[in-house]
């Protein structure tokens, strides 16, 4: 038997709750799984998730996580891994340019900024995961946050142009450096995390750039292609990525 | 929160140690056992919260094991010393309660 699409969303909401709250993620592993085996009983016997919890999903999640440890370690980790990710990023991205060279406001700017975006997804799972809003209003949430860090990138940008701050100029042996550290801080992260993301998300942004920019095509061909490569790798990505978690969840589910 | 509220969650914290003390033992049929002495008023969910406190005081301690059924891996609870002497202070704490509370409300019904 297999749990209802009611008690799954619960459990799900429940789970995102919990991990952007800051909680150990196994602790919530074993929470949810606790509630899965109760669920599973309770639906054999017909009760519903709404009688089970007895209070709105929020009151319950809210009395689940305030017996949840906050877990710091776990946070400053991720911060730290999404810190190199974000400076890898940008230290690639200034060394694969025609001039690289990068100012003391980029340097500090972007990490932060990545940072604040983290903790922006974090407060928007937490508030989407504990309340029951119209798929308009989710999806409106969601572009908005989306949003974000383009238009603060591009504040960055613009504030980095008006605003001189001292500019770091990378000669040819600081830029073969620079590739060597991004690459392995990619290498590093995706082998901790298990996942390819970071090494797939560089692949698919700079390495048609890097190839395109040696071919003789001119400045516009050069960039129609390189986005288009970008647009259908990232779609690919993402399809894909659906296609493992649908089946990853239906393996957890079967199981 | 009601104050009743938190007098029920207490009495509860003590009765899912009192049920764990029996035996090993897991949420759903914690939750049963609780149902049959009467806890209707109770719902499901709300002994999780109060497992993962006790769980957290070194009251109790867990194991998952595989479900006969075949379902989900379950996760069964064990009472320690710790949680032992607590019940034994529940005990003490409630009988001595209930006492003067039955008292005054029998005398008040007079």
């Amino acid at each position: 038997m297999e749990l209802s699409k009611e008690s799954l969303d619960f459990l799900d909401d429940l789970k995102l709750y919990l991990i952007s709250s800051g909680k150990n993620e196994e602790e919530v592993k074993e929470v949810v799984e606790e509630l899965i085996d109760h669920l599973y009983e309770a639906e054999k016997k017909g009760k519903s998730v709404k009688t089970i919890i007895g209070k709105t999903p929020k009151e319950y999640m809210r009395a689940i996580a305030k017996e949840m440890a906050f877990d710091s370690k776990d946070l400053i980790k991720y911060i730290t891994i999404f810190i190199l990710g974000a400076f890898a990023f940008l230290i690639l991205s200034n060394a694969l340019s025609i001039r690289p060279q990068i100012s003391l406001l980029e340097l500090i700017g972007y990490p932060v900024l990545f940072v604040l975006f983290l903790f922006l997804v974090a407060i928007v799972f937490n508030y989407i995961s504990s309340h029951t809003l119209s798929k308009r209003k989710e999806a409106f949430i969601y572009f908005f946050t989306g949003c974000t860090p383009l238009i603060l990138f591009i504040g960055l940008l613009l504030w980095n142009q008006s605003f001189k701050t001292p500019t770091f100029h990378l000669g040819a042996s600081s830029t073969i450096a620079s590739i060597i550290i991004a690459m392995a801080i990619f290498i590093g992260v995706s082998v901790w995390s298990k996942t390819w993301v970071l090494i797939i998300i560089p692949t698919l942004i700079y390495l048609p750039q890097f190839i395109i920019n040696h071919t003789t095509l001119n400045q516009s061909m050069k960039l129609i292609f390189s986005l288009s490569i970008l647009f259908i790798g990232a779609v690919l990505f993402a399809f894909f990525s659906l296609l493992k978690t649908r089946k990853a969840k239906k393996k957890e589910n079967l199981s | 929160m009601s104050s009743s509220t938190q007098i029920l969650k207490g009495i509860l914290e003590g009765c899912l140690l009192k049920i764990i003390a029996k035996g090993e033992t897991y949420g759903y049929e914690m939750m049963e056992t609780l149902h049959l002495y009467g806890f209707t008023m109770v719902s499901e969910g709300s002994i999780y919260p109060l497992l993962l406190r006790l769980k957290k005081d070194g009251l109790v301690t867990t194991s998952n094991k595989n479900t006969p059924s075949g379902g989900p891996k379950r996760k069964y609870y064990v009472l320690t010393q710790k949680g032992q002497e607590e019940l034994n202070g529940f005990k003490e704490n409630w009988g001595s309660i209930s006492k003067s509370v039955n008292k005054l409300l029998r005398e008040e019904g007079d």
